[in-house]
């Protein structure tokens, strides 16, 4: 009788430290996780301050390209570097 | 196991009972306490540790012109600020912060001296300076990102665009007059911040995805046209020596502006260094006594009343004219005796238009010039435009309504003007002026589009006809005063101006300082451009005919070689006699470069450039052949290139681009 109840309470603490355990796992599992969803936050805020950077270097240089495409400057360019000038009256030919 | 042992069992059983219940108690009254008696407030203060919210300054939209060419957008620039409190050494921060900023040291070592934790140094300064002053890494010496309105062609169309304030709030042209739809709401942004400071991304869109509803703006100007304007008027004006003027091209069927320039210039990158003079736009604001330009106008009321015709013959006085207790003479005292309506006009007799003038009364006077509209703003979309100076006929006397007839006592705007004979280039039609095409949201979508604007009829199309005849022959006649205007191949009709201004010193109007003027529209047969040039008081080459005229020739012919795509050419009678003269013949629009530069071909690729993704896929439709396209909004580019020969099986690759 009184081994019945003992193997009844050893089964029992078993038991409880299997609940326990199971608890402590799950626990860790959160854990871990929780730490893998900050690193990923740290990860995303790294990332979006890279591409605020990009972005507002992208739009820099798309006004750099405005900057560049300026007639007075492709202008300049013809006429110092190309020798280019403004054609004579007679020298344009509308075609048909 | 005994009693007692039980009992002491029992006891301390019970004791560990009560002692884990009570630190329950206190942990649950705890949590109680925190959680919901000062939860908001630790809440707030646990926020301020862990949240940071940042402020992102309003990003204010692009301005473009009809070709999608951007004039004006915004870029982040470093400003320098410094924490007074935190600096150590005033004296080296101070010197060191003036060799690199060109900030008056003085000033620095003042703000250093103030009481709080914020000074503005200097605000928006070059990235060359922005990295000199974070390698010196001195401490309480900062420096932010401010979003700085930047126009990359520099002068180019300045007095249109405007230009903003440190704050990005327009101050001047467009930027002023188009602010609320430019300028997007501050959107706030909140990031988490952990222990040593480092971000944290936090899913929180608290800060709002608020749609701001700022527009970019797509202008009427073709920055093609603009420039060439812009580059003849500062040639003109520094070789007549002038002080300066005003160019205006429009298109007389819609309103549209293509080009409106000023000189002198201004560059809006660094607007503060220049005088107000020079940031003025003229075109709009500044009246002057329009001189003889001013004549067609009288000419077009007096044929629309059908009380004269162009056989009819007006005794011009042999060059002098009495009116009340005053005698007129013609310009360059020329002495006309006797003179047809044409020629009144081709040489611009002074006396002639007096006696048309007469002839149509003042009340019919007063009521075609106010259709026309002088005396009241245009309302074109720009900010500071000015009425003119038209008084009530009954406060003329006898000698203001005759020197009316040619200009002078009669104040107006060179927009007024070519808005004017706008009407006359479309069939008697006087439509509004306008800058801005349509407004275009962040995704591309047109928000509002600017219609062209009727506002009234002043004069028959067959009086319109007529006059464009006359003031053809103005160009083209021989001895015309327009005839530095002229142009080969193609018919313009025009009238040159010089007016005297009046001299508020002396009180009566100078002799010397004159207004020079031109204004003309082609092709005569089907105007499909009107071009006024004005120079302010020109030194050499004094008279319309020979300083303005010429500006107006070369700006149409460099016009012209850039559209030669839209025209046809067609042979007219002097070229059969000839065999070389030809007779340029609008068969499409010149305005509409960017939509049909080759687009009459119909074998060729057309010119998607400006257009919608509907507008595409329709003339795509109508030309058989296949496109493809990407992004969205306006087309911005395109392979093959317009103009290339349409292939079978081969696909046009069209950009859109939201302009944004």
């Amino acid at each position: 009788m009184l081994a019945v109840s003992k193997k009844r309470g050893g089964l029992r603490l078993l038991r409880l430290m299997l609940v326990a355990l199971l608890f402590m796992a799950t626990a860790l599992v959160y854990v871990w996780f929780r730490i893998g969803i900050t690193n990923i936050d740290y990860r995303i805020a790294g990332e979006m301050h890279r591409r605020d950077i990009l972005l507002e270097e992208n739009r820099k240089l798309k006004v750099e390209i405005e900057t560049l495409k300026s007639p007075s400057r492709i202008e300049a360019i013809a006429r110092a570097k190309l020798g280019m000038r403004y054609p004579e009256r007679d020298q344009v030919i509308f075609l048909r | 196991m005994s009693a007692k042992s039980r009992k002491w069992l029992r006891f301390r059983v019970v004791s560990v009972l009560v002692f884990f219940l009570v630190l329950y108690v206190a942990l649950v009254s705890r949590a109680f306490q925190l959680q919901v008696v000062s939860g908001e407030t630790l809440g707030k203060l646990a926020n301020r540790q862990h949240k940071k919210s940042l402020t992102l300054y309003p990003e204010r939209r692009f301005i473009f012109d009809r070709n999608g060419q951007k004039l004006a957008a915004t870029i982040m620039a470093d400003s320098v600020y410094i924490d007074p409190s935190s600096v150590k050494d005033s004296r080296e921060v101070a010197s060191k912060l003036s060799s690199i900023l060109g900030v008056e040291r003085q000033g620095i070592v003042k703000a250093l001296s103030t009481k709080g934790s914020f000074r503005w140094i200097a605000r928006q300064i070059p990235p060359v300076g922005a990295e000199r002053v974070r390698a010196l890494n001195m401490e309480g010496v900062h420096l932010v990102l401010e979003p700085k309105r930047f126009y990359p062609h520099r002068e180019m169309a300045c007095h249109l665009l405007g230009f903003t304030g440190l704050d990005s709030t327009g101050l001047e042209g467009l930027e002023l007059k188009y602010d609320e739809s430019l300028k997007s709401i501050p959107k706030e942004v909140v990031w988490g911040r952990d222990a040593r400071g480092h971000n944290i991304y936090l899913n929180d869109d608290s800060g709002g995805t608020v749609e701001d509803g700022s527009c970019s703006l797509f202008l009427t100007i073709d920055s093609k046209i603009q420039y060439i304007v812009e580059s003849q008027l500062k040639n003109a004006v520094e070789q007549t020596g002038a002080k300066g003027g005003s160019v205006i091209v429009m298109d007389p069927r819609t309103g549209e502006i293509l080009a409106m320039a000023n000189g002198p210039r201004f560059n809006p990158n660094t607007f503060s260094t220049y005088p107000a003079d020079a940031r003025r736009n003229r075109a709009i604001t500044d009246c002057f006594d329009p001189g003889s330009v001013f004549k067609p106008f009288v000419v077009a009321a007096a044929l629309e009343e059908a009380l004269i015709k162009e056989t009819d013959v007006f005794n011009c006085e042999n060059g002098s004219y009495v009116v009340g207790d005053r005698v007129v003479h013609e310009a360059q005292n020329e002495k006309f005796k006797e003179l047809t309506l044409s020629e009144i006009l081709k040489y611009s007799s002074n006396i002639g238009t007096i006696k048309i003038a007469e002839k149509l009364g003042r009340e019919k006077f007063h009521r075609y010039i106010t259709m026309f509209g002088f005396g009241s703003k245009t309302g074109v979309d720009l900010p500071g435009e000015s009425a003119g100076i038209l008084r009530k006929p009954r406060e003329w006397q006898d000698v203001d309504f005759a020197t009316m007839a040619f200009g002078q006592g009669i104040s107006v705007t060179a927009m007024q003007i070519v808005s004017a004979m706008s009407a006359i280039a479309n069939g008697g039609v006087l439509m509004k002026p306008h800058v801005v095409r349509c407004l275009v949201d962040k995704k591309g979508v047109v928000v509002k589009e600017f219609e062209p604007v009727v506002l009234r009829r002043v004069i028959s199309t067959e009086t319109a006809r007529r006059l464009a005849s006359i003031l053809t022959n103005v160009v083209e006649g021989e001895g015309g005063t327009g005839k530095n205007a002229r142009i080969d191949n193609l018919s313009v009709a025009g009238k040159t101006g010089t007016s005297q201004k009046f001299d508020f010193s002396s009180g009566r109007y100078s002799s010397q300082r004159v207004d020079a003027s031109f204004i003309g529209f082609f092709p005569a047969e089907d105007p499909q451009m009107v071009i006024l040039v004005v120079l302010d008081e020109p030194k050499i080459d004094r008279w319309g005919g020979a300083a303005a005229a010429p500006v107006f020739r070369r700006v149409s012919e460099q016009i012209l070689s850039c559209s030669s795509g839209s025209m046809d050419v067609r042979e007219s009678a002097a070229s059969e006699e000839s065999g070389e003269a030809q007779i340029i013949q609008a068969s499409t629009t010149m305005t509409d470069i960017s939509y049909q530069a080759t687009n009459d071909d119909e074998s060729a690729i057309p010119d998607f450039g400006g257009m919608s993704l509907r507008e595409v896929l329709k003339l795509a439709q109508s030309r058989g052949m296949e496109v493809k396209t990407a992004g969205s909004g306006w087309a911005m580019s395109q392979n093959p290139a317009p103009g290339v020969p349409i292939k079978k099986n081969q696909p046009c690759y069209v950009l859109f681009n939201r302009g944004g």
